[in-house]
């Protein structure tokens, strides 16, 4: 079990006329190998949870466990926790600072402690895995790069940890498809090689329905659901009222069942797509 | 982290909150030169008076404020020591060692400035605690209004002000996460030598000005395309108005500070033959 959560609960700016109840009672346990998305509206408590994961944010109350580092002791280990747990957050663009993507990628390595020819290893293997291709990159200043591929290098600054677990914050946002599509494929990638569990807030449902093994649906603080992304869009209705969408070819199926043409629960367009031709062959 | 933002405005309501930014602004002034003018214990009293009026009506906790003190504690100390020990007075030290000599004048002084530095921080942070930097802005416009006859550009410098005040929260917000995001690649701000340690806030401080230049770059267009600048008189949204709980404010103020200078400048005055300084030497106890 990768990651265990009881009873999670987090207020900012505790005893404050600012006071906001960020985490209401979040219980959850999460596997290893999962990509879990983390979906819900804005401001119900996404980044705060995945925020307490690496001990960025102190646990207020509650119990908290990551890939076996119990983060409810007085002084958890952090630096070892992390190593394990990467963390890639929203604009990540925005916080390359170093002269050359090399020396930005080797910060987290650096950090780690680890011998420089280790390091060197580790920041080539991570610029490579980005699909950035290293000799032409590794010198070159981060600031004179365009925005998709500032997003890699800061990605890549974090997969050099090479952490088990990886945590992103809105990966996608402000790219175009193509970028955004990019960037969901590195992300696969990551996964079947460095850190096989994946946690991704995301707000669009048709990437979550493509890649999710499981859905994490945050509602003011609560979370509500933790599921398949099959089970998760059954329930529209309730989706909806909580002010989030479904997959456009999810909808697509609804339409088309209320037309009396019933193709049964589609995630993808690949399998809308099967089903439509079978029952169009049946048809014939 | 969260000190950066010490003084920032404190959304509750209160008697001071909802007086008007000018008058809150003059008190200030007002306040800043009467600490100045003070220099006896009891006329500190007088001070003390005015700021304990001022954080009671203003409901904000006297620790809050007190917490503003923060970014200063090191200077204030180093203040206090160097006049302890720097100022020489009459008759003997009271303590000696090496080349430092204590006198009783030396701790006076010291006391006393520390007690300055303590009112003029805790009064300025009671204004901007109070007050939006909106409100605080037109009321420095409003201030500085008759410098415009001579070309100085008092609205532009406002509006310089404003956005200064109104990105700090802004930077802040922008630091905490740079912070959060250096230290999610293992990044160590706590130990080390001292080198080490501001080698340490590279990592945040340059994506801090990027991000900071951005900004300012954004914001700049965003005015061009309102156009800014293209007409003469700007309105305001929220207009200040006098009403008559800052004329109380005023006048309360006023008779404390009016009579706290009045007393240290009638030192000579002769009642029954004798100088009110002879008469009531407490009053003017500790004074140089
Ligand atoms: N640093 C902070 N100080 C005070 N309140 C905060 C802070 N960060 C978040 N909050 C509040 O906590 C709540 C949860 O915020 P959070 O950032 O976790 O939401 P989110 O689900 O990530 O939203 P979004 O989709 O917009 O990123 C919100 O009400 C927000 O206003
Ligand atoms: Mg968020």
């Amino acid at each position: 079990m990768a990651i265990i959560v009881k009873d999670l609960c987090y207020t900012y700016n505790e005893k404050t006329p600012f006071a906001t109840k960020a985490l209401k009672n979040v219980t959850v346990t999460i596997d290893e190998g999962e990509f879990v998305c983390v979906v819900g509206h804005t401001g119900s408590g996404k980044s705060t949870f995945i925020q307490h994961l690496n001990g960025l944010i102190r646990l207020q109350s509650g119990q908290l466990a990551v890939d076996g580092i119990d983060l409810c002791v007085k002084k958890p280990d952090f630096m070892a926790l992390r190593g394990k747990i990467g963390m890639v957050f929203q604009y990540p663009e925005y916080q390359l600072f170093a002269d050359t993507v090399f020396e930005d990628v080797a910060f987290g390595p650096r950090n780690m402690g680890l011998k420089d020819a280790e390091v060197k290893s580790r920041v080539f293997h991570a610029i490579e895995r980005v699909g950035l291709n290293y000799g032409l990159y590794a010198e070159k200043s981060p600031f004179e790069l365009s925005g998709g591929e500032k997003r890699r290098v800061a990605i890549a600054g974090v997969i050099a940890m090479e952490p088990r677990i990886l945590v992103l914050d809105e990966p996608t946002a402000g790219l175009d498809p193509l970028g955004k599509n990019e960037i969901l494929n590195l992300i696969e990638d990551i996964r079947k090689t460095v850190a096989p569990t994946v946690l991704m807030v995301n707000h669009d449902m048709n990437e979550v329905a493509e890649h999710a093994t499981k859905v994490m649906v945050f509602c003011d603080g609560e979370m509500t659901e933790y599921l398949p992304p099959k089970d998760l869009f059954r329930k529209a209705d309730y989706l909806t009222s909580i002010g989030l969408d479904l997959p456009t070819i999810t909808k697509f199926a609804s339409k088309l069942k209320e037309s009396g043409v019933d193709i049964g629960d589609c995630l993808t367009v690949e399998q809308a797509y099967d089903r439509i031709i079978r029952l169009h062959l049946k048809d014939r | 982290m969260k000190d950066i933002a010490f003084g920032q405005y404190y959304p509750i309501d209160s008697f001071v909150h909802r007086l008007d930014a000018r008058t809150k602004l003059l008190i200030t002034i007002l306040f800043m030169v009467s600490v100045f003018f003070a220099d006896s214990f009891f006329l500190y009293l007088f001070i003390l008076l005015a700021l304990v009026l001022m954080v009671a009506f203003s409901k904000i906790s006297f620790i809050r404020i007190l917490g503003t003190m923060k970014p200063i504690i090191v200077l204030a100390i180093i203040t206090t020591v160097l006049n302890f020990f720097l100022t020489e007075g009459e008759g003997e030290p009271l303590f000696k060692w090496w080349i430092f000599e204590l006198y009783i004048e030396g701790i006076f002084v010291g006391v006393k400035m520390l007690l300055r530095l303590i009112f003029l921080v805790m009064g300025a942070s009671i204004l901007t605690l109070t007050t939006t930097p909106v409100a605080l802005t037109d009321a420095v416009e409003w201030l500085f209004y008759p410098l415009s006859y001579l070309r100085v550009p008092v609205r532009e410098l406002a509006l310089i002000m404003s956005i200064a005040l109104k990105f700090i929260p802004n930077l802040v917000e922008e630091a905490q996460r740079i912070i959060k995001a250096q230290k999610a690649r293992g990044a160590n701000f706590e130990s080390g030598g001292l080198i080490k340690r501001a080698k340490a806030f590279i990592p945040i401080l340059i994506p801090l000005l990027v991000s900071s230049f951005r900004r300012a770059d954004e914001l700049a267009l965003a005015m061009d395309a309102r156009c800014y600048g293209y007409t003469a008189k700007r309105t305001k949204m929220k207009k200040l108005t006098f009403r008559s709980r800052d004329l109380l404010a005023g006048i309360v103020i006023t008779l404390i500070f009016g009579s706290m200078i009045a007393l240290r400048y009638c030192s000579g005055v002769i009642i029954n033959g004798e100088t009110l300084a002879e008469l009531c030497p407490w009053i003017y106890y500790g004074s140089m």
